[in-house]
C-alpha cells in the first residue's frame, strides 16, 4: 500500500505504528482498571484503608508494584484515580514511579539481560526505590497534598455527562490519553531518526560523556522498561554506571511521559516528576562511575 | 456527516485495522507475537465500545484523539506490506533500495518460492568443503545447526560456542568501506524484543573471496562455521532505522552461500524468553 512512499516515509510510519500499536492494550487495560476504581471502589477507600503515615503509604505504594506489573503508561491513570479515591500522594506517586521497575517481570528481563553482570537486577531496582522515594519526598515538600488530590478530582469530573456507562467511561480515560501517547511516539520517532551518527560515536569514544548521552538516549527512545535492558546490554563498551543511567531514567522519564504529565499533573508537579529523577540518576551515575 | 459520526468512524477504522492485521496475521510487521493477543482483544473492546457509544449517540468529543487515531491509521497504511503477489517481493532483496525494515509476510514467502528462481551458489574456498545437501535448506539430514544470528551471537558473547559446530544462518548484506578494505562483508538479523522501533540488528564479519558479488542489502544463506578471533569487542554503527552491532569475537566462514530471492519467512527473529525457543528460530 502507497508504496510510491519514499524509504524514509516508511520506516517513520512504521516505527509510529509499532510504536503505538504496542501500547494500546496496556493504555486500555490501565482505562479498564480506572474504570473499575471508579465504579467499585467508594470515594474513601484508600483513606480509609490505607496508611496515612507518608513512609509507610510510600512504601506500599512501592510495593503494589510486584502484585500489579504494569506500563508506566498505565500507572498514571492509575495513579490519578487513585488521588481520587482519596489514596496519598506518598503512596500513588511511589506507585506510579517505581511499578514498572520493581516488578517480577521487568527484573527478570533486567537479570536475563544482564547475564554477566546479574547485580544490575538490584542495582536497578535500588535505584528505581531510592529516585522514587527522594522524589515523593520532594514532591510532598514543594506541593500541598490537598491541591494534588484537587486536581485529579477536577480533571475527572464530567460536567456533560449524566453517569456514563462503565465502557463510556473506559473509552473517556482511554482516549485522552491515547492522543498524548501518540503525540511523544510522533516525536520519539522523528527525534531519533534525526540523531546524528556522530552521537553514537561519542557513545564509544567519550567515557565521561556517555552518562549524560545514555539518559538523553532513554528519554529519546522512548522504550518499554521490559525492552530496554536488552538495548541497555547491548551497550558492551559502555560502563556499568552509563548503563544504569539509562536503565534508571527510562521508565520515570521519556518524552511520551512528559507529555502525559503535563495532562494530568499541575507544571509544578511535573518539574519535579522530571527535574528531580533526572539530577539524581546523574548524580547516582558519578558517584558510582567515580568510586566504584 | 457531523462530528459524531466522524469520531466513532475514525476510531473504527483504526481498530479494524488491527483487528484486519491481526487475523491476516501480520502484526508481526510491528509487534512481537507476544503481544498479539492483547492487542487484537484490544480492537475487539474498541468495536464493542463504539458500538455502544453509537447505539447510546454519545461520542467523546477529543479532537486530539481523532486526529491520533487518523495518524495510526494513515501509518499502517503507509507501513504495511501487502501479502498479495507483487513486484515488491523481489524487489525486497535486489533492489539497493530495499529496507530491511520491510517485514516479508508468509504468504508473501510462499507465493514467491513458487515462483522463485534456482538460487544461485557459491562454494568458498576460504574453508574446508563441507558436506550439505544440495537444495533444501530445510533438510532434516542436514548436518548444519539451522539457526540465527542474534542466538549465535549470545552464544559467543557468554563463551558458550562449540566453534566445530557446523551452521547455517539467513541474513542480509552489510557493505561499508571499512569492511570493504578488509576484505569482509556482515551479516546481519534484526532483533526485535518488544517492536519494531526497538530493533537492533546483530552482525557477524564474514570473509569473502570477492566483493563484488556481494551486494548491500541482499538477502543470503550461509553455511560454514563460526572461528574464534580473539577479538573480545563489539563495534557498533547505526543508521535511521536501527543499530547494527557486530559480533567481533567470532568470524562468520563460510562454505556455502546461496542467494534467496524470498530469504525467510519474517526478517526479524523475535526475542524468547526460552532459549530453545530462541536458538530454533530461522
Amino acid at each position: 500500500m502507497l508504496e510510491a512512499l519514499s524509504p524514509e516515509i516508511h520506516i517513520l510510519a512504521t516505527s509510529f505504528a509499532s510504536l503505538v500499536l504496542e501500547s494500546i492494550p496496556f493504555l486500555l487495560l490501565g482505562a479498564i482498571l480506572s474504570a473499575v476504581m471508579e465504579r467499585y471502589l467508594p470515594n474513601h477507600w484508600f483513606a480509609k484503608y490505607t496508611p496515612r503515615n507518608p513512609i509507610l503509604s510510600g512504601a506500599l505504594g512501592m510495593m503494589l508494584g510486584m502484585a500489579m506489573p504494569i506500563c508506566e503508561c498505565t500507572s498514571v491513570i492509575l495513579v490519578r484515580r487513585m488521588l481520587a479515591k482519596g489514596a496519598t500522594p506518598a503512596m500513588a506517586f511511589s506507585y506510579m514511579l517505581t511499578a514498572t521497575v520493581v516488578n517480577p517481570v521487568t527484573l527478570a528481563a533486567t537479570w536475563a539481560a544482564f547475564p554477566y553482570e546479574p547485580q544490575m537486577v538490584l542495582w536497578r531496582a535500588g535505584a528505581a526505590i531510592l529516585l522514587s522515594g527522594i522524589t515523593v519526598w520532594v514532591l510532598l515538600r514543594r506541593v500541598a497534598p490537598d491541591s494534588m488530590h484537587a486536581t485529579a478530582k477536577g480533571l475527572l469530573i464530567q460536567p456533560n455527562c449524566k453517569s456514563p456507562s462503565f465502557f463510556s467511561a473506559v473509552l473517556h480515560e482511554f482516549q485522552p490519553i491515547f492522543s498524548l501517547l501518540a503525540l511523544g511516539a510522533g516525536i520519539t520517532v522523528i527525534v531519533r531518526f534525526l540523531l546524528p551518527q556522530s552521537f553514537w560515536i561519542l557513545l564509544q569514544d567519550s567515557p565521561h560523556l556517555a552518562i549524560p548521552a545514555m539518559m538523553i538516549l532513554a528519554i529519546t527512545l522512548s522504550l518499554c522498561s521490559q525492552a530496554d535492558a536488552f538495548i541497555a546490554s547491548s551497550f558492551t563498551g559502555i560502563s556499568f554506571a552509563a548503563k544504569l543511567a539509562f536503565l534508571a531514567i527510562g521508565p520515570m522519564v521519556d518524552l511520551k511521559l512528559i507529555f502525559i504529565y503535563r495532562k494530568y499533573f499541575t507544571t509544578k508537579v511535573v518539574q519535579i516528576l522530571v527535574f528531580t529523577p533526572l539530577i539524581l540518576v546523574f548524580t547516582l551515575a558519578m558517584i558510582i562511575e567515580v568510586w566504584l | 456527516m457531523n462530528r459524531f459520526w466522524i469520531h466513532n468512524i475514525v476510531i473504527l477504522m483504526g481498530a479494524l485495522a488491527i483487528l484486519a492485521l491481526g487475523m491476516a496475521g501480520e502484526l508481526r510487521q510491528y509487534i512481537h507475537p507476544r503481544f498479539h493477543i492483547g492487542l487484537v482483544l484490544s480492537a475487539f473492546l474498541l468495536v464493542f465500545i463504539v458500538a455502544q457509544e453509537i447505539r447510546a449517540k454519545q461520542s467523546i468529543n477529543d479532537p486530539a484523539a481523532f486526529v491520533a487515531w487518523l495518524f495510526l491509521v494513515f501509518s499502517i497504511a503507509i507501513s504495511y506490506q501487502s501479502p498479495t503477489p507483487n513486484p515488491r517481493v523481489e524487489r525486497e532483496v535486489t533492489s539497493s533500495s530495499s529496507f530491511l525494515l520491510t517485514p516479508i509476510s508468509s504468504s508473501m514467502v510462499k507465493q514467491a518460492i513458487q515462483k522463485k528462481k534456482e538460487p544461485k551458489v557459491i562454494l568458498s574456498s576460504t574453508s574446508e568443503e563441507l558436506q550439505m545437501s544440495s537444495s533444501s535448506s530445510q533438510s532434516t539430514s542436514s548436518p548444519f545447526l539451522q539457526t540465527n544470528i542474534p542466538w549465535l551471537a549470545t552464544q559467543v558473547r557468554e563463551e558458550k560456542w562449540n566453534y566445530s559446530t557446523p551452521i547455517e544462518v539467513r541474513g542480509q548484506i552489510y557493505r561499508s568501506d571499512e569492511l570493504d578494505k578488509n576484505g569482509e562483508i556482515g551479516l546481519h538479523r534484526p532483533l526485535v524484543t518488544c517492536c519494531v522501533a526497538d530493533l537492533v540488528s546483530i552482525a557477524f564479519r564474514m570473509p569473502v573471496d570477492s566483493l563484488s558479488s556481494f551486494i548491500h542489502k541482499d538477502w543470503i544463506i550461509v553455511r560454514g562455521y563460526l572461528q574464534h578471533t580473539g577479538i573480545d569487542e563489539l563495534y557498533r554503527t547505526h543508521d535511521r532505522r536501527m543499530q547494527l552491532i557486530f559480533m567481533d569475537k567470532a568470524y562468520l566462514m563460510p562454505s556455502h552461500i546461496e542467494w534467496i530471492d524470498v530469504s525467510v519467512p519474517d526478517p526479524y527473529i523475535f526475542f524468547a524468553p526460552d532459549s530453545k525457543d530462541f536458538q530454533e528460530m530461522y
